[in-house]
């Protein structure tokens, strides 16, 4: 079953990298993987209603306008039940207790670890189970 | 600062905000303390001001105080100040400083009020309340306080808030500064601690203005009796001026607006000199004063020493006597006091001043009346002396005149009668004269006129004269001898009208008459009568004198009878004729006379032997004899001779005037075998005798003898002869009296004139005074030595000697203090005797019983007779003079008088000299003070100065051989200047002494005002186990000591010490000097203490303010490098981002370049082997460079990795590590730092890590930083002695060393840089201490790792270097130290 992966960063080349990275999972079927160069981006994405079925959303938390942490409040209030695994170079204490509260389901510290990344997905019960 | 460094790793900004608020609390602090150091400067400069003008050479009291008043005001924010000076009881306003010049005309106006209502001490004003009280008094509401009466001050000055301060001296106030505001504020505790200075320095003024008024008024004095002196020489005898001057001078300096000198005669005043208002005067001298009983004079008159009345109108006499009430109101005398002139216990005189207000004389004043007083008496008793040798001089002269014309006329009378009147008017001083001749003893002839008025004169040669019952002329033939009338126009007898009496009185004028008879044995020959034309009765003197040359008249008139009688009588007045000339030849001379006249009488009374005998009132002596060779020698043998009963010696004095015996054998006294008759008679061979009185008023003065050895009665022609004789040897021993007195008088005249010169030429020097004194006395006084001493109250000393034997001068000189034996002269002075006369010292009782100074007068000086004078001033007695004969003879009252006036003279010159001395010695205090104040003025602050300047003067002036002046710390006493000292106490001294209750030092702190020591070798010896005195006397030599404290209210701040080498206690005025000084020196002391207070504050506050801008300036950086810091991790995270995206790619590079090989090894296995071969090694190189991009990515990532800890300052905790492993990433870490800064840094790196060191727990990232800071500066340091130094070949290098000490591991960083200098290196801990340029350096980096290292490690970190060489920090860690959480690592 093919799922949607949505990757918020203010970064043209983080979607590069996550598109050589899970080049063999989107290959295969697995992933099917979104991009959203801003929280209001990411937002419209979602209204959109991303298909195939969207499971999760990696987003970035320093960004010019909506940043990370915005767009996690935001998405928890829509859809409660969709996970968001935050992404910082600021590994902080204050920001990892606001995504806590926020409801973040993970957060990853930068460089990303992409096998630990892709253990994280795997374990992320789908909406579909 | 540890503080701020903690705050300063917990939060910049806040820290800076603390810093901030300090450091405006800091700046607020120094703004006070340098307005305080402004407000004290401004003192500084009044006390200053206010000093200069007190040591102005004029000094000027006003000017002081006016300068105080106006200052205190100032400083003080007063409107009104004042002071107050106390006089006597009261306070009076001496100046005033009013609120602006608008309320200046109330202030002068209640200063009126205040100048004509002294303040009393009391409740009811501020001045009365501090004179209560004798402290400061400060109420903030005058005007609501129920106790302050004094309503003037709100009414004229609206004072409401005012404080009084005393002026205090010696406890004891002197006035008072009043400072006042208008409206309710009150003084502050600094205000008023700058009056008490102010009073302090008041009281130092009206000192010094005190001095300087007893200084002036001593000159004032001493010129006033040098100039009364100066009168007294120039005018001998003439009282006028001197009274004049002496009142004059008197008066000016007792401040008396009236009075004057009145002379007393036995029964009433005369005013002879007076000052004051016309009308006053004219009542007060229109005649002879006669005081009511009870009145002031009268108490004086009654022997009270002095009358001192505070109110005349209060006095009883006011009331009574009329008299004195219309003088009191003419004079508008209020005040007043009558000192009398006293010669031994007879009042001559008083001098009286007046005051037209109620305003007591002081003591000084009345005492200084008495010192006029006792020289208006010398003055009166030189005129008396003077005028007693002028009239016997006259006398005598005139008695000589007419003795040569007697002589020069014989047997004619006019002349001599015409001489006789005339100089009888000149000396009588008569208007004209007569003189009536009697041949029957009931008519009169005029015999001589002399400057009769004509009308009279021609009256007289048309009536001769007839004796009218009741006149004159017949009651000196009723028996009278002398007939005085008053006024000749005011008595019976004129108004019965005889027309002779009528005559005289309405032709002549004649008013007083004085006539005298002369007499021959009972019979009248004549009258002399001589008449003024006023009356004014003739003195005692001048009837003597008229008797005198009726003597004369009645011997010339005999002279005359006896020239016309016989031949005989011409030889007889040949020989009177030649006596008389002897007698005026040798005047004053005796012995030629009386011999001349025997020798006359022998031969013209036809006797064979006689002699001249004087009666002295109490024995016969044979003054002259003639005749018998054999007798003569007996009688001179036989001495002084007393009369035996019957003898002619007897009855003469039993009254008979003649005596003619016949023969001298044939009588009761030879039968009864009286020896001197017997002689006569039976060596002298003497039968017929006849003897004649000398008599002179009925007086026996002596008698002639004449004797025949053979018996035949003399004629009574010879009889009347030798009578004559008699008469004339009565005139010529008068004359000869006249003489020796007047020569004695002109003697002691001179005599004193000479001492009065001496006391001018040389005041204030008593020596040559005494000497003069001395020599004088025993010349006058026929003695043979004499001494004069003084006496101090309790011994007397020499103070001048003249011709004392040598062997009684060294017994004086050699004995030692003196016991005054009862009975001896000094005890007699000392017990109030005011003269002391011996007949024979040898006879006394303290020469039987063995006093040895009487003794000692007698048997080695050989005294025998001795008269001793006090000399007193009041009842003090200064001294005395003392004059000793080396015969057993008696003083005459003559020289007992004269005696007593010298001693008057010298206690004149004593007084004199007091005065003088005193004048000196009030000038040179007063000198020695200015002085000192010129320098304390000149030295603000500086208190060594000030302390040898007063040491200098206190010791000079008090007579003290060294001292010093110590500084008491409330435990010991330490020298801060020392004078003279012997060199070994001088080390003790310098020690400084510690206070114990037994030593005198000791006894300041139990709070003795001084200590005064006689002897402290009594003291010494008393407690030997004491140091001090025993080292004073050991050491120093002390004998006298002085000790006195300077107290600044009740804290004893030091102590003046003055010390002498000899038993020699110091005077009162020595002492009061020396507190004086003290007095001063706690001023110094004062000043130099706030001043130096004032300093210090300063300096704190100002490198309080220093450290505050420093560690602003550091904090501004530190925040500086704080933002830096944050910008550094922003940068990292930048960073990191893109190396992310480097190390990711380079990554998937690989993969994918793995993935690309596997999908394209069929492909490449179709290739030739060439072709493969290249393409296998390309990928080999392409695999190859993406390892290297992955290796360096991550390598920076790790730097990023570690930038980012470090700025975050992640929580620390202890774990457990190699240490060696931690410096090695320090160092990377600091050398990449160093690195990312330039370019081009390079530098060794020599590890000598101790590879066995065992683990050890720390704080890693803690620990961490320290290494990375001690890195960084040895970096810094070996970069920059390279970049400064010319050392081509010089390698930058730092070494790290490890090593494991068991219990604590060591390490040490060591550069090859610059060096730190030493006398940084104890800096080099503090925070914010950097040697390096402004941004370059936090100056924190040093103090934080001095602060982990020791308080978060318990360990240690020092530093050793050498400037150009190397520096090295040493570490050393302990092993297990059980962590205290500290600020810092927290």
């Amino acid at each position: 079953m093919t799922v949607s992966i949505l990757v918020v960063d203010d970064e043209p080349d983080v979607a590069d990298l996550f598109r050589q990275r899970f080049r063999r999972e989107t290959r295969q079927g697995d992933y099917v993987m979104h991009f959203a160069a801003s929280g209001e981006q990411a937002l419209e994405r979602l209204a959109d209603e991303i298909e195939p079925q969207l499971i999760v959303i990696l987003s970035d938390i320093n960004m010019p306008g909506m940043d990370g942490l915005t767009l996690l409040h935001e998405v928890k209030q829509r859809f409660p039940d969709l996970p968001v695994m935050m992404i910082t170079a600021y590994g902080d204490d204050e920001r990892r207790r606001r995504a806590a509260e926020y409801g973040a389901a993970e957060f990853i510290t930068k460089p990303v670890d992409f096998d630990r990344l892709k253990e994280q997905l795997r374990q992320l019960p789908t909406a579909a189970d | 600062m540890t503080q701020i460094l903690d705050d300063a790793t917990a939060d910049p900004r806040q820290i800076i905000a603390d810093l901030q608020r300090k450091l405006d609390e800091r700046t607020a602090e120094l703004v006070a303390r340098t307005s305080d150091l402004q407000e004290f400067l401004e003192y500084q400069t009044a006390t200053s001001d206010v000093l200069k003008v007190i040591s102005r050479s004029t000094f000027d009291l006003q000017s002081v105080l006016d300068t105080l008043a106006e200052t205190a005001a100032r400083l003080c924010d007063a409107g009104y100040t004042a002071i107050f000076r106390r006089d006597g009881e009261v306070y009076r306003i001496a100046t005033v400083v009013a609120f602006s010049p608008e309320t200046m005309e109330a202030a002068l106006k209640f200063q009126a009020f205040l100048e004509q209502h002294p303040l009393v001490p009391g409740r009811g004003s501020i001045v009365g309340r501090v004179a209560l009280e004798g402290r400061a008094v400060h109420v903030a509401d005058t005007a609501s306080d129920p106790e302050y009466i004094l309503g003037e001050a709100k009414t004229l000055g609206n004072i409401r808030t005012q404080l009084g301060v005393p002026l205090l001296r010696e406890g004891e106030p002197i006035g008072v500064i009043i400072l006042a505001r208008q409206r309710v504020q009150p003084f502050t505790d600094r205000q008023m601690e700058l009056v008490r200075t102010f009073a302090d320095q008041a009281v130092i003024a009206l000192e010094n203005a005190r001095l300087i008024n007893e200084t002036r008024e001593a000159l004032e004095q001493q010129t006033a009796t040098a100039e009364v002196l100066q009168v007294i020489n120039s005018s001998p005898g003439d009282l006028a001026p001197v009274f004049d001057a002496i009142l004059e001078k008197a008066h000016t300096l007792c401040g008396a607006a009236y009075g004057g000198l009145m002379t007393f005669d036995g029964g009433a005043f005369n005013v002879v000199a007076a000052h004051g208002d016309p009308q006053f005067l004219e009542y007060w001298q229109q005649g002879l004063i006669r005081p009511p009983e009870g009145s002031p004079l009268s108490r004086v008159m009654h022997g009270e020493a002095i009358a001192h009345v505070t109110d005349a109108i209060a006095e009883d006499t006011y009331g009574t006597a009329p008299a004195y009430a219309r003088l009191i109101d003419l004079g508008g005398v209020r005040t007043f006091v009558i000192v009398p002139l006293r010669k031994d216990d007879a009042l001559l005189g008083v001098i009286t001043a007046y005051r037209q207000e109620v305003h007591p004389f002081s003591d000084r004043e009345i005492a200084l009346l008495q010192n006029f007083a006792a020289q208006a008496v010398i003055a009166m008793e030189n005129a008396r002396l003077i005028t007693e040798t002028r009239e016997a001089l006259e006398q005598q002269t005139a008695t000589a005149e007419v003795l040569q014309v007697i002589n020069a006329s014989p047997g004619d009378l006019a002349p001599v009668f015409d001489a006789m009147l005339d100089k009888a008017m000149r000396l009588c001083e008569a208007a004209f004269g007569t003189l009536r001749t009697t041949q029957d003893g009931e008519r009169f002839d005029l015999a001589a006129l002399r400057r009769v008025p004509p009308a009279l004169a021609e009256y007289l040669e048309h009536n001769p004269p007839t004796i009218g019952s009741g006149r004159g002329p017949a009651r000196i033939l009723e028996g009278e001898q002398v007939v005085h009338i008053l006024d000749a126009a005011d008595d019976e007898t004129y108004w019965s009208g005889p027309p002779g009496r009528r005559a005289f009185v309405d032709l002549g004028g004649a008013r007083t008459i004085l006539m005298v008879g002369m007499r021959k044995d009972d019979a009248i020959l004549g009258v002399i009568t001589i008449y003024r034309q006023e009356v004014k009765p003739f003195s005692d003197k001048q009837i003597a004198l008229l008797q005198n040359f009726a003597a004369q008249a009645v011997i010339a008139m005999e002279n005359a009878r006896l020239i016309t009688e016989t031949r005989e009588a011409l030889d007889q007045q040949t020989a009177t004729a030649e006596v008389l000339q002897v007698i005026n030849s040798s005047p004053g001379d005796l012995a030629p006379v009386f011999d001349a006249m025997l020798e006359r009488a022998l031969r013209l009374c036809e006797a064979s032997f006689g002699n001249v005998v004087t009666y002295d009132g109490e024995a016969f002596h044979f003054v002259a004899m003639r005749g018998h060779t054999e007798f003569n020698a007996w009688m001179r043998q036989s001495g002084p001779a007393r009369p035996g009963p019957g003898t002619t010696m007897e009855r003469m004095l039993q009254g008979e005037d003649m005596i003619h015996i016949l023969d001298l054998a044939d009588e009761e006294p030879y039968h009864a075998g009286h020896p001197v008759r017997r002689a006569m008679v039976d060596i002298g061979g003497f039968h017929s005798c006849l003897c004649v009185a000398l008599r002179k008023d009925g007086m026996l003065l002596g008698m002639f003898h004449i004797y025949r050895q053979e018996v035949r009665p003399y004629s009574d022609k010879q009889i009347a002869l030798l009578q004559n004789f008699a008469a004339q040897a009565v005139i010529a021993m008068e004359n000869a009296r006249l003489i020796t007195e007047t020569r004695e008088a002109l003697e002691q005249q001179t005599a004193t004139a000479q001492v009065l010169q001496v006391i001018n030429a040389s005041p204030g020097d008593l020596g040559p005074v005494f000497g003069a004194m001395l020599d004088k006395a025993l010349h006058l006084c026929g003695a043979n030595f004499g001494l004069m001493n003084t006496y101090d109250g309790q011994h007397f000393h020499h103070a001048a000697d003249h011709g004392v034997p040598a062997t009684y001068a060294k017994f004086r000189r050699d004995r030692g203090p003196t016991v005054y034996g009862s009975g001896t002269t000094p005890a007699r002075l000392v017990a109030g005797e005011g003269l002391v006369h011996t007949i024979d010292l040898m006879a006394t009782e303290p020469y039987e019983q063995g006093d040895p100074a009487r003794r000692a007068l007698v048997d080695l000086g050989g005294a025998r007779s001795h008269l001793t004078a006090a000399l007193r001033k009041g009842d003090i007695l200064l001294g005395d003079i003392s004059i000793y004969r080396q015969d057993v003879h008696p003083f005459t009252e003559k020289q007992i008088a004269l005696l007593m006036n010298f001693a008057a003279q010298a206690v004149i010159a004593i007084e004199n000299a007091r005065l003088i001395t005193e004048t000196r010695e009030a000038l040179e205090q007063q000198t020695a003070t200015a002085e000192i104040l010129q320098v304390i003025n000149s030295s603000p602050g500086n208190l060594a100065p000030v302390f040898d300047a007063i040491l200098e003067k206190a010791h000079s002036l008090c007579g003290a051989a060294f001292g010093g002046l110590l500084t008491f710390d409330g435990e010991r006493f330490r020298a801060i200047a020392l004078q003279g000292l012997p060199p070994a106490f001088g080390e003790i001294a310098r020690q400084g002494f510690l206070p114990s209750p037994s030593n005198p030092i000791g006894r300041l702190l139990a709070g003795e005002p001084l200590v005064h020591i006689a002897d402290l070798k009594v003291i010494a010896d008393a407690a030997p186990e004491e140091p001090m005195p025993r080292a004073g006397v050991d050491l120093g030599g002390i004998r006298t000591l002085l000790m006195v404290p300077l107290r600044k209210d009740a804290t004893l701040l030091g102590v003046i010490t003055a010390y002498r080498q000899e038993v020699r206690p110091f005077s009162d005025k020595q002492i009061a000097l020396l507190q004086n000084f003290a007095a001063q020196a706690v001023i110094a002391i004062e000043n130099a203490r706030l001043l130096g207070e004032i300093r210090a504050a300063r300096d704190i506050a100002e490198a309080t303010l220093r450290d505050l801008r420093a560690a602003q300036a550091n904090l501004i950086q530190a925040e500086k490098m704080a933002s830096l810091g944050q910008l550094t991790a922003g940068i990292a995270h930048e960073i990191k981002n893109p190396l992310n995206f480097v190390n990711n790619f380079a990554d998937l590079s690989g993969e994918l370049l793995k993935e690309l090989q596997e999908a394209a090894a069929p492909g490449w296995a179709a290739l030739d082997d060439d072709k493969r071969a290249e393409i296998d090694e390309t990928m080999v190189m392409l695999t190859s460079n993406l390892e290297k991009i992955g290796e360096h990515g991550r390598r920076a990532d790790g730097i990023v990795k570690s930038m980012l800890e470090h700025s975050r300052g992640v929580t620390s905790e202890r774990r457990v590590v190699d240490l060696n492993n931690l410096i090695e990433e320090a160092l990377n870490l600091a050398y990449h730092g160093a690195r990312a800064q330039d370019q081009s840094f390079n530098i060794r790196m020599d590890r000598e890590f101790d590879r066995d060191l065992a683990r050890i727990e720390l704080v890693p990232q803690e620990m961490s930083r320290v290494f990375i800071n001690l890195f960084g500066n040895g970096f810094y340091a070996a970069t920059k002695r390279q970049r400064d130094s010319a050392e081509t070949e010089f390698q930058p290098t730092l070494t790290v060393a490890t090593r494991d000490l068991g219990e604590a591991v060591e390490v040490r960083v060591r550069d090859n840089g610059t060096g730190i200098p030493p006398e940084i290196r104890d800096k080099l801990f503090q925070p914010f201490f950097t040697t390096k340029p402004t941004g370059e350096g936090t100056g924190l980096g040093l103090s934080i790792s001095y602060d982990i290292v020791t308080q978060q490690h318990g360990g240690t970190i020092t530093v050793d270097s050498r400037v150009g060489e190397f520096t090295e920090f040493t570490i050393r860690l302990p092993r297990g130290f059980q962590a205290v959480t500290t600020g810092a690592a927290a």
